[in-house]
């Protein structure tokens, strides 16, 4: 983690604060195994029925499943909508 | 999940994207700031749906080398232009407007209230005239000058209004109250009581009696006539000394009769002169009845219905005075219910006898009230 975001983290955690709010996180809203709702995301990098790859900040959030479909999409939010099997993030310190 | 709140009014498209990978496609329109949902990817090719404003946007990523169809329109903005485009279906939308316009202005229907005395066929014909009529335009018509003209040409309306409520026109109208004498009659005044006149004032016609006159109840005292073929009724104020006797008795124990207000109905077939009763006869120890009977076939079978109110006696003490002054009260109130209300009472004399415990009183009033009463003259004078 660099050193700005340490330092946003850590006034979060003296504050009280929800970490996303201050250093630009991600955060995932999983309903059940099959709605699941993306907020801070930073773009689409693969789009398949059964895989879907999602670009976050310093990462990706890897979305497996069956009949996965895209309900609705806008500027940093998604809706997922389909069987979901496995969430995995990637490449984050 | 929809695309916002206002799609379905602004309108809403369902497109296709070719020559993009779809996960291209999603991060420009996400770019872009444009609402997309409902995505569907096969190879290079998306399906999607999103709101108007947002597939205009969408139309600037076209020169990265895709291609935009829309597929369908939704929404009443869409549905608008379609109907915008296609003049004759407005023509005959414009056309049922005016049709609908130029019929609600006509009057369908006029009822009229209230008619007894007058012509209704004569009434009919005279609004006709002034323009109220079915199938006749309504907003020319001007309900206050029809309502002054109904009062000019018919006075024997006293109130008339014209009421207007969608495609009816409603008369309502108030005669006067009849004349309770024929047309044509001659009217006399007569005396209203024995009595003796002690003043009078003749307006119209023959006085046939003077102040100081005794007089009998019919007596004629101010008598109309005929002149030169045209009836002159008597009109005038005749003032009378009357005398008026009233009685009433006051005991010491009276029994007092007071309603509890339990009431109960009671139906009772009657079958060739053999009652039934169709429901029990209420268990009250003192009662009043009241019977009403419906004949159902001939005289032979009815049907009464008997409305029973239960009552409680109670007896009642009184004192001599009391007793005196109930007796004196009862007295002159049925002396009073003799005459007009507006009588002048001018001396007052009673007398009292008290006969196995009862007070009996007698009153005599002498008042001063008015003598006229309207008659027909049948004289034929």
């Amino acid at each position: 983690m660099a050193k700005g975001e340490r330092l946003k983290a850590k006034v979060a955690d003296i504050l009280d604060l929800p970490r996303d709010l201050l250093a630009d996180l991600f955060r995932l809203t999983l309903a059940g195994r099959g709605q699941l709702f993306i907020e801070n995301h930073k773009g689409i990098i693969l789009y398949q029925p059964d895989l879907i790859r999602l670009s976050v900040r310093g990462g990706e959030v890897i979305v497996r499943g069956r009949d996965l479909q895209v309900r609705f999409v806008y500027t940093a939010e998604m809706y997922i909508e389909g069987r979901i099997d496995t969430i995995e993030v990637e490449g984050l310190d | 999940m929809k695309g916002g709140k206002y799609a379905g009014l602004f309108g809403m498209v369902r497109a296709r994207a070719e020559g993009v990978h779809p996960e291209e496609f999603m991060n420009g329109a996400a770019k872009l700031g444009v609402r997309v949902w409902d995505v569907r990817a096969a190879g290079k090719e998306t399906l999607f749906s999103t709101d108007r404003a947002g597939l205009k946007r969408l139309e600037q990523l076209q020169p990265r080398g895709f291609s935009l169809t829309v597929l369908a329109e939704k929404g009443l903005i869409y549905l608008l232009r379609r109907l915008l485009g296609r003049k004759f279906l407005l023509a005959g939308f414009f056309c049922f407007c005016l049709a609908l316009f130029y019929l609600s202005g006509l009057v369908w229907a006029i009822e009229i209230d209230g008619l007894q005395e007058l012509d209704r066929a004569q009434f009919t014909e005279h609004i006709r005239g002034l323009g109220l009529e079915r199938w006749g335009m309504a907003r020319k018509l001007d309900f206050n000058e029809i309502e002054e003209d109904l009062y000019l040409r018919f006075p024997q309306i006293a109130w008339v209004a014209i009421e207007r409520k969608g495609t009816k026109i409603t008369v309502r109208v108030v005669e006067k109250a009849p004349n309770p004498f024929p047309s044509g009659a001659v009217i006399d005044i007569v005396a209203k009581y024995d009595g003796i006149i002690s003043e009078m004032m003749v307006l119209k016609g023959i006085p046939q009696v003077t102040p100081g006159t005794t007089v009998a109840r019919g007596d004629v005292l101010i008598a109309g006539y005929i002149e030169d073929g045209a009836e002159v009724s008597a009109a005038g104020s005749v003032l009378g000394r009357v005398f008026i006797t009233g009685q009433g008795e006051g005991a010491l124990r009276e029994a007092l009769k007071t309603f509890t207000g339990q009431e109960k109905e009671v139906d009772i077939l009657e079958l060739w002169g053999k009652k039934f009763a169709l429901s029990r006869t209420p268990p009250y120890a003192n009662y009043e009845v009241k019977e009403e009977t419906i004949g159902l076939y001939r005289d032979k079978v009815f049907f009464h219905r008997r409305y029973f109110r239960e009552v409680l006696l109670n007896t009642v003490d009184y004192t001599p005075q009391e007793a005196e002054e109930l007796a004196r009260r009862r007295a002159l109130l049925a002396a009073h219910g003799q005459v007009d209300e507006e009588a002048q009472i001018l001396h007052r004399e009673e007398e009292m006898r008290f006969v196995e415990g009862r007070y009996f009183c007698r009153v005599l009033l002498t008042a001063e009230t008015s003598m006229v009463e309207e008659q027909v003259n049948n004289r034929g004078e």
